[in-house]
């Protein structure tokens, strides 16, 4: 018989940019707003963020008829460029993945001989099988959109 | 520079038993419905013989009409819970070759459907050396376990996932 499955979901994808402007794409409200969104359509209409150890972050994103999905926690670690750890939670639904924690590494790599970064999530804490599957599917979507953001703006200067 | 696990991992909770998602991890039929699905991608003859140092083999079309095929051997097969197999490119092995994937299913509660069955699928793939072969692999992946999901409970993955011309063409 197997052991249970672990509490932690690990994605990694590669983005199209250096890991300076991937870090910044998770603490600038302006940059979040590009991109924070599970599905194409959707749309992520505010998003305030104290980017300092210790600091809030509320941040929503809307379906296409609006409706918000809010997240919101606290940074417990910033470590730019390498690394960022913070709390999550969902106001629309307070008990599901409550108070688990979100990690996000940034690696520097090289794609088409440009510099690249890839960046590793970890979501942990999660502790039922219907909270890390659909905080898979979230992250395999908004992660599917940064590296979208990225790819559509290469041109752009620091 | 610290050094990345070289692992993918990826969960998927899907509406059907331990038992029905086994079977279409091992019968080379239900492969065209769900592994490796795409608009224009298709997947064409598997061998799968699930027993230790058996053969796992299967051949793809690529959106681009490339044929490409992946094989690999059993390493440990345990029915309902888990398959393990190692996995080359055949036509690419230095992309991800001799990498080994492995499969657990747990029976879980069905949170859209009380007291019908679920799945947790854990999918690992282990030894990707790079970046790329990570990226490539997990989105690779995500699409064969979304489409098994749909597959595993009665709905065609094709008309779900591309909509219906992509499923009228295939």
């Amino acid at each position: 018989m197997s052991a249970n499955p672990s509490d932690t979901v690990r994605l990694t994808r590669l983005i199209r940019a250096p890991r300076e402007k991937v870090y910044q794409a998770f603490v600038d409200p302006e940059v979040i707003r590009r991109w924070w969104r599970c599905e194409p359509d959707w749309s992520c209409p505010s998003c305030a963020i104290d980017a300092t150890t210790g600091g809030a972050y509320r941040t929503s994103m809307a379906d296409p008829q609006g409706k918000p999905f809010t997240v919101f926690g606290e940074f417990l670690e910033l470590d730019p460029p390498n690394r960022l750890r913070f709390s999550w939670n969902w106001e629309h639904a307070p008990e599901f993945g409550a108070q688990s924690v979100v990690t996000v590494e940034f690696y520097e790599t090289v794609f088409d001989d440009q510099p690249a970064t890839e960046l590793v999530l970890t979501h942990e804490r999660l502790n039922t099988p219907h909270e890390r599957s659909e905080h898979t599917i979230g992250w395999m979507g908004g992660l599917g959109s940064l590296a979208a953001y990225f790819h559509t703006h290469t041109s752009v200067t620091a | 520079m610290p050094e990345v696990l070289p692992t993918v991992r990826l969960n998927k909770l899907v509406r059907a038993t331990p038992q029905r998602v086994y079977e279409a991890l091992t019968t080379p039929g239900q492969y065209p419905d769900w592994f490796a699905p795409g608009p224009k991608e298709n997947c064409g003859d598997v061998i799968i013989e699930p027993w230790v140092g058996g053969r796992f083999r299967f051949e793809m079309t690529a959106g681009d009409g490339n044929k490409h095929i992946g094989v690999g051997e059993f390493t440990e097969v345990i029915e309902n819970q888990k398959l393990s197999y190692t996995w080359t490119w055949e036509n690419n092995p230095g992309f991800g070759g001799n990498s080994q994937v492995t499969w657990e299913l747990f029976a879980a509660d069905n949170p859209y459907e009380p007291g019908e069955p679920a799945t947790e699928i854990v999918l690992t793939h282990d030894k990707l050396p790079s970046a790329a072969e990570r990226s490539e692999h997990t989105g690779g992946w995500w699409n064969c376990l979304r489409a098994l999901g749909y597959f595993v409970r009665g709905v065609d993955p094709r008309e779900a996932m591309f909509g219906d011309t992509a499923a009228a063409s295939s």
